[in-house]
C-alpha cells in the first residue's frame, strides 16, 4: 500500500503541503508560454509579416478564454449550454455602458465590472437553468441567451439597439496602431485567466464537478449539494466569458448585439468539440484552428464557410468524438502517463506507414502551395501559374527538380496509404489529393490539411477496426499492440 | 431507535407502490428487507434516503425527522446507501472516486484553487484497503470488472462515514464466490465500524446467513416481519414465496 501511494504522490508532482506553487509544472508551462507569446509580436514585425497575424492573435487568445470557460461548463460540468454567448454580450456591454456613459469611469474598473456583471446575470439565469437537466437545460440556456440578444437588440435607448454602442473610449495606448500593446494585455490577462480556470478544475471542487457529470444522483448521495455546484460552475464560466466579452469590445471600441447572437455560442461549441471535451487544453487548440480556418477560408470565400463549418463538425463528430486534444489522451487511459508518454504511445499505434501518409500529405500542400504562389522562387516572379504552362515549370533543371521532389511526395503518400485496408486506400487517396488540390486552388491549404487529417484518422480508426471503433463510442481504451502493428 | 420509517405510503398517480409501511431499525442491527419482485423494496430505499417524497408518513432518523430532506441533507446526517445498478464515476478513477466522496463528507468541496490530487490521500487509501481495491487505484473505475466496481461502490458509501448502511441488492449480478467475498467484506466491515445494516436481498442464503432481523414487503406492504426463523415458518411468506399453491 506505502508503494502504490508513493508512487501516487510521485506521479502527481504537483502542489502538495510544504512544497512551493512553483514546483507545480503547469505553472512553468504557462509562464514559458507566456513569456513566447509575449515576444511574438516583435518577432512578427521584424519578421514583416503581415500585421494581421497580431490581431488575429489577440483574437484567438480571447476566444481561448471563452472556450475554456465555456468548456467548464460542458466538459467538466456536462453541462451543454447554447447561450454561452450571452455572457460574452453582457460583459461586453456592461463594460461599453459603463465607460460609455459614466464619464468619469475608470477603464480597469469597467474592466472588472464585466466579469462582476456576467457572474451576476449566470447566478440570475443559472438558477433557472440548472434545475432541469440534459436537453431542457440547454434549451432553457438558449431561451435565456437569446432574452439578452433581444434585450441588446431592441432596446434602443439605453444598448443603442442595431445601432450598437460605438465610439467607447479607451485609453490612448490601446489605440497602437502595431495593435502591440493591446496584444500584451490580452495575452496576459487571457493566460491568467486560463491558469486560474486550470486550478478551478483542479480543485477540490473541479473534482466535484466532475463527479456530478459522471454521475449526478451516486454525487447526490454522497453528500454534494448538486445544484450548488452546479450552480456555483455556471458562475465561474459566466464570469470569464464576460471577461472575455469585454475584451472583445475593447478591441474593436464598440458593442453590438451580434456578440451576444446564438450563432457565438454554437461557434464556442464547435471549438470545444474540435479540441476535445473531456481536456483541458483543447478548446484553447479548438479556437486557434477554428481562428486559422476563418481566416483561412472567409479571407478568400465567405460564403462557404458556414458550409465547411458545418462539413469539420459532421467529421469531428464521427472521427473524432474527444476531439483532438482527446483523441490523444484517449488512446492512453493510464492516468499515470504524462503527456509524453502518451504522445509517444499514440504514435507507436498509428503505425509509421500513417505518419508517412501524413507527412506526405502535409508535403504536398506545401509544394503545390508553393508552386502556386505567384512571387515564389520556385517560378519566375511576372508568371503566373499554369499547371501545363511550359513557361510555369521554366527551365529545364527546375522542372526536373520539381518533378523529383512531386514524385518523391506522391511515393511517399503511396507508402503511407499502405497501412490502410487495401479497399479503401485508393479512395483515401483519391480524396486526399482531390481536396488538397481543391484547397490549394481556393487558396485555403489548412483547412485541406485539417479535413485530410481527419478523414485519414476517421479511416484508421473507426471504419476497419471494430475494436477501436468500439473503444471511441464506449470510451473504453482497447490497448493495441504496437509490436503487431509494425509487423502489418 | 437508529432509524424510524412510520406508516409511510407512497402513490406514483394511482399505483400505491408502498402501503403504510412501518420499520425500526435499531443500532447496531443487521436487518433485511425481502420480497418478490415490485414489493417497493426499491421505492422503499428511495423513500429513507430522500430520492422521493412519501405521499403520507414520516421518517425518522436518530429521532429527527427527515421526511422530505434532499438525499444530500440525509447523506450528511450519516446514511450511507449504495443502489441496485452501479453507480460509480465510471470516467474517473478508482483513486478518484473514493477522495470525490471524503473531500465531499470533509466539506472541501468548495475550496476552488488548491489542487485536488494530493488532497485526503491517507483517507482515501485506507478506504481503498478497507474495500482492497489499493492496488486499481489508478485503473479507470469504468473498465473494472462487476464485482470490483460494487466493491468500489462500497467504498464510495462509506466515505462519507455513515452510521447506517442501506444496501439495495448489493450481490444482484454476482456469480457464487464474487457474492460469497461480496458478503464477506460487507459484515467485516460493519463489524469493524459498529455500523448499523439495511439491506434487501434475493439470495434467500445470504439472507439467512447475515439478517438478524427480516422484514418481508408484498404488493407495497409489510406481510410479516421477526427473527429469520419465524419469518421462515410463517405460512404467509411460504405462500408468497413458493407459490400460491403451497
Amino acid at each position: 500500500m506505502a508503494t502504490s501511494q508513493d508512487s501516487l504522490q510521485d506521479t502527481a508532482g504537483a502542489v502538495g503541503k510544504g512544497q512551493s506553487a512553483f514546483r507545480d509544472p503547469v505553472l512553468w508551462g504557462f509562464l514559458v508560454a507566456l513569456v513566447l507569446f509575449f515576444w511574438t509580436p516583435e518577432l512578427i514585425i521584424y519578421m514583416e509579416w503581415a500585421d494581421f497575424w497580431i490581431i488575429f492573435l489577440t483574437e484567438a487568445f480571447i476566444w481561448s478564454l471563452f472556450a475554456v470557460a465555456f468548456n467548464l461548463l460542458m466538459g467538466y460540468g456536462g453541462l451543454i449550454s447554447f447561450g454561452q454567448a450571452a455572457y460574452l454580450g453582457i460583459g461586453g456591454y456592461t463594460a461599453g455602458l459603463l465607460l460609455k456613459y459614466l464619464v468619469w469611469m475608470n477603464f480597469y474598473v469597467a474592466l472588472v465590472a464585466a466579469p462582476i456583471g456576467g457572474a451576476l446575470a449566470a447566478l440570475v439565469i443559472g438558477y433557472f437553468c440548472i434545475r432541469r437537466t440534459h436537453i431542457y437545460f440547454a434549451i432553457l440556456t438558449l431561451a435565456f441567451g437569446h432574452i439578452v440578444y433581444l434585450i441588446a437588440f431592441k432596446w434602443y435607448d439605453f444598448t443603442g439597439g442595431d445601432n450598437g454602442l460605438i465610439g467607447i473610449p479607451v485609453p490612448e495606448w490601446i489605440k497602437d496602431p502595431t495593435f502591440v500593446s493591446y496584444y500584451k494585455f490580452v495575452l496576459v490577462i487571457c493566460m491568467v485567466s486560463i491558469y486560474l480556470l486550470w486550478r478551478i478544475v483542479n480543485s477540490p471542487f473541479g473534482k466535484t464537478l466532475t463527479a456530478i457529470r459522471e454521475n449526478e444522483v451516486r454525487a447526490d448521495f454522497v453528500g454534494i449539494n448538486v445544484q450548488r455546484h452546479k450552480l456555483y460552475a455556471f458562475m465561474i464560466a459566466g464570469a470569464f466569458s464576460a471577461l472575455a466579452g469585454a475584451l472583445i469590445m475593447i478591441n474593436e471600441r464598440s458593442v453590438y448585439p451580434d456578440l451576444a447572437h446564438w450563432t457565438q455560442s454554437t461557434q464556442v461549441l464547435l471549438m470545444s468539440l474540435l479540441g476535445g471535451v473531456y481536456t483541458f487544453f483543447g478548446p484553447v487548440v479548438g479556437a486557434f484552428l477554428l481562428l486559422t480556418m476563418d481566416a483561412d477560408i472567409t479571407q478568400n470565400y465567405p460564403e462557404i464557410w458556414q458550409l465547411f463549418l458545418g462539413g469539420t463538425l459532421v467529421l469531428i463528430l464521427f472521427a473524432l468524438p474527444g476531439g483532438i486534444v482527446g483523441f490523444i489522451q484517449e488512446r492512453d487511459e493510464n492516468a499515470a502517463d504524462d503527456m509524453a508518454t502518451r504522445m509517444a504511445k499514440l504514435m507507436a499505434q498509428f503505425s509509421r506507414k500513417s505518419w508517412y501518409f501524413f507527412g506526405g500529405a502535409v508535403s504536398f500542400t506545401v509544394f503545390f502551395s508553393i508552386l502556386q504562389t505567384p512571387d515564389s522562387w520556385w517560378i519566375s516572379e511576372d508568371w503566373d501559374f499554369e499547371l501545363l504552362s511550359l513557361i510555369t515549370w521554366g527551365i529545364l533543371p527546375r522542372t526536373i527538380l520539381q518533378l523529383v521532389v512531386g514524385a518523391a511526395i506522391l511515393w511517399w503518400l503511396l507508402r503511407g496509404i499502405q497501412s490502410f485496408q487495401a479497399m479503401h486506400r485508393w479512395l483515401l487517396l483519391a480524396f486526399t489529393v482531390l481536396s488538397l488540390a481543391l484547397h490549394i486552388y481556393l487558396e485555403t491549404p489548412l483547412s485541406g490539411l485539417l479535413l485530410v487529417f481527419l478523414w485519414a484518422v476517421y479511416s484508421f480508426y473507426c471504419l476497419f477496426e471494430p475494436d477501436t471503433r468500439q473503444a471511441f463510442s464506449g470510451g473504453i481504451e482497447v490497448v493495441k499492440d504496437a509490436a503487431q502493428e509494425a509487423a502489418e | 431507535m437508529l432509524l424510524r420509517v412510520e406508516n409511510v405510503t407512497m402513490s406514483f398517480g394511482g399505483f400505491i407502490a408502498t402501503n403504510n409501511v412501518s420499520l425500526n431499525v435499531e443500532k447496531g442491527q443487521m436487518a433485511c428487507i425481502i420480497g418478490p419482485n415490485g414489493a417497493g423494496k426499491s421505492t422503499l430505499f428511495n423513500l429513507i434516503t430522500g430520492h422521493l417524497t412519501p405521499t403520507m408518513g414520516k421518517i425518522f432518523f436518530h429521532d429527527q425527522d427527515i421526511t422530505g430532506k434532499a438525499p444530500h441533507t440525509i447523506c450528511q446526517l450519516g446514511m450511507g446507501r449504495s443502489f441496485q445498478r452501479t453507480n460509480i464515476f465510471p470516467r474517473l478513477t478508482v483513486f478518484e472516486n473514493v477522495q470525490v466522496a471524503v473531500l465531499s463528507h470533509t466539506r472541501k468541496t468548495l475550496n476552488f484553487l488548491t489542487p485536488a490530487k494530493t488532497m485526503v490521500q491517507e483517507a482515501t487509501f485506507a478506504l481503498l484497503e478497507d474495500v482492497g481495491l489499493v492496488d486499481q487505484a489508478k485503473s479507470t473505475s469504468g473498465t473494472l470488472s462487476y464485482g470490483y466496481q460494487k466493491q468500489l461502490e462500497l467504498g464510495i458509501t462509506l466515505a462519507s462515514d455513515p452510521e447506517i448502511l442501506l444496501l439495495d441488492e448489493p450481490t444482484a449480478g454476482m456469480s457464487p464466490q464474487e457474492t460469497t467475498n461480496s458478503i464477506e467484506l460487507i459484515a467485516r466491515i460493519s463489524r469493524e465500524r459498529g455500523l448499523t445494516l439495511l439491506f434487501t436481498e434475493h439470495d434467500m442464503d445470504v439472507v439467512f446467513s447475515v439478517a438478524e432481523k427480516i422484514t418481508v414487503l408484498h404488493q407495497g406492504a409489510v406481510l410479516a416481519e421477526g427473527a429469520p426463523e419465524d419469518v421462515k415458518n410463517d405460512p404467509d411468506v411460504q405462500r408468497i414465496y413458493l407459490g400460491e399453491a403451497a
